[in-house]
Parts: C-alpha cells; structure tokens; sequence
C-alpha cells in the first residue's frame, strides 16, 4: 500500500526537505501533498485523503494547534495520524500535543532516520530486523 | 563573554553545524558584513524580544543550498534564499529561547520576516521591534567564512 502524505510548513525549504528525507525513508511512498499553512492544509485534505500528515506548528493564519484542534472536531479526519515537526521545545506545549493526541513529535533539526522511525512506528511498516542505515544528513 | 552571549553563540554553531553543516567561526576582529538580506523574528514568554540576522545574498544562496543538497549556484537555491534564512532563524530561536528560558516555560515565536535590505524599512527605523529595545548581545561569525550578524533585543519587562 502505498503513504500519502501531506506536509504542513510555512517554509518551502523545510517542506522540500522533508519530502526529500520521506523519499529516502520511505519505500512505499505515494502522493506527496503541500501545504504553506492550516488553512491551506485544510482545502488540501478536503480535496485529498492522505494517511499521514506531518505540521509544522509555527504558521501564518491558521497555526498548527488551530489546525490539530480542527482536525480532531472534524468526524471525518478526527483519526487522522499527525506527526508534529517543530521547535517548540516547552514541556506545557508538548502536553498539549499530547492531549491532541498526536502520533510522534519532531524536533528541528532532525536526522532523516528519526523521521523513518517515526514514520515506520505510524504505519506500521518492516524494517526485516535490520539495523537501520544512517544515510548521513542532517535535517 | 555573557551568560546570554554564550547561549546565542552556542545555539548558532549547533544549528549550523547540525542543521545546516557549514564551517563556522567566530573571527577577530568581526569582519564586516554585506548587508544585503536581513531578517527577524520575535519571541514572547518570561521575556519578549527579537532576533535579527543581517547577511549577504550570497550566503543566503548558500544556506539554502546546502539545507536541500544542491549547488549554490542552482536556480532553487537562489529562488529560497529567504526562506532558508527565516528558517534558519526560526530553528535557532527555538533552540536559543530554550536554553535560556528552559523547557518549563512556554514561548512563541513568531513567523520570521526575511527581506532584502533595500526593503526594510520598518527594520530601519526600530531594528529592535519595539521603541525601547535594548540590544542586548551582538555577534559576527562566519558560516564556511562568509560573514553573518545576529542579535538580540529584550523589550522591556513590564509588557
């Protein structure tokens, strides 16, 4: 099967390189949605289902704790897996996240194999039992 | 070196060694910088206060290129430029406001605004972001010997 994801991240950089460390962690990766902010994640996703999405918290016009809180009032995306990547570092921020429910938090910078990690958890995929190989860059 | 010179100095080489992977450095004498891109970003908590950084177009292309693993001269670099150094800024602040604050207190950052000099207006006339910022710390480095500025204000406390 493959992940549909979409990212959330006011940066075009920090999005591009997400989808750059996706693409080397994820074998099964499919469509890779964007989004500069909440507001323009939550047309994304009326639009398209994905399994994953990874936000950014620090956003322009809808943040991402306005976003999370719309999708757990939304019926339909209510279960929707969210990793947060952010550098919101404060234990009261985390906690909130929490309550959200949140599937695995980020913080920047990350390494590509944190993210594989995360991901790999989510959905449940295989690593064979191998260790995993770092791939070298930071993110 | 003061407590909070220390924690900016230090906040910037891990997130330009780790995030970024330049050579960085601390010269003296501080080289001037070509101020020709410069960027803040505010943060609110214990304290309020901005973080400048002030830097040349070439390093921003740079910044960018080595985030997305593609030659400084490659259009997508130049093209992100800004982005790259507001980001930049964005994971440094983190870092920064942690390590001074800790992780008990809660501090939001605003989203950065990155703009080329000849546009910054509003930076000229209250570079601090607030008629009575004190510029508490400034400090001049170099990332793969390319000089940068950055600094930080405190607003007053009884905001």
């Amino acid at each position: 099967m493959k992940l549909d994801v979409l990212i959330v991240d006011d940066s075009a950089t920090i999005r591009a390189l997400i989808t750059k460390a996706l693409r080397l962690s994820v074998p099964d990766l499919g469509d890779v949605h964007e989004a500069s902010d909440g507001i323009a994640a939550l047309a994304m996703l009326a639009d398209h289902t994905v399994d994953l999405v990874l936000m950014d918290i620090n956003m322009p016009r809808l943040n991402g704790m306005q976003l999370l809180k719309r999708l757990r009032d939304n019926p339909k995306l209510s279960t929707l897996p969210v990793v947060v990547i952010s550098t919101e570092g404060s234990q009261e921020r985390l906690a909130e996240l929490d309550e959200f429910g949140i599937a695995g938090y980020l913080r920047k910078p990350f390494r590509p194999e944190q993210l594989r990690q995360v991901v790999n958890q989510i959905m449940e995929f295989s690593d064979d039992g191998k260790p995993q190989e770092p791939d070298g860059g930071d993110f | 070196m003061t407590a909070n010179l220390k924690n900016l100095t230090a906040a910037i080489s891990e997130i330009v060694e780790e995030f970024i992977m330049m050579a960085i450095e601390i010269p003296e004498p501080p080289p001037a910088v070509d101020v020709e891109t410069i960027g803040w970003l505010d943060f609110s908590g214990p304290r309020q206060g901005r973080i400048t950084v002030r830097c040349g177009n070439a390093l921003a292309s740079a910044l960018a290129a080595n985030l997305l693993g593609v030659s400084p001269d490659d259009a997508e670099a130049g093209a992100k430029a800004g982005d790259a150094l507001g980001e930049v800024l964005n994971v440094l602040c983190g870092n920064l406001v942690t390590r001074v604050f800790g992780s008990q207190q809660t501090v939001h950052l605003s989203v950065p605004t990155v703009l080329p000099a000849c546009k910054a207006q509003a930076h000229r006339d209250q570079p601090g972001g607030h008629p009575e910022a004190v510029l508490e710390e400034a400090c001049v480095l170099t990332f793969d010997d390319q000089p940068v500025e950055f600094r930080l204000y405190l607003w007053p406390e009884n905001l």
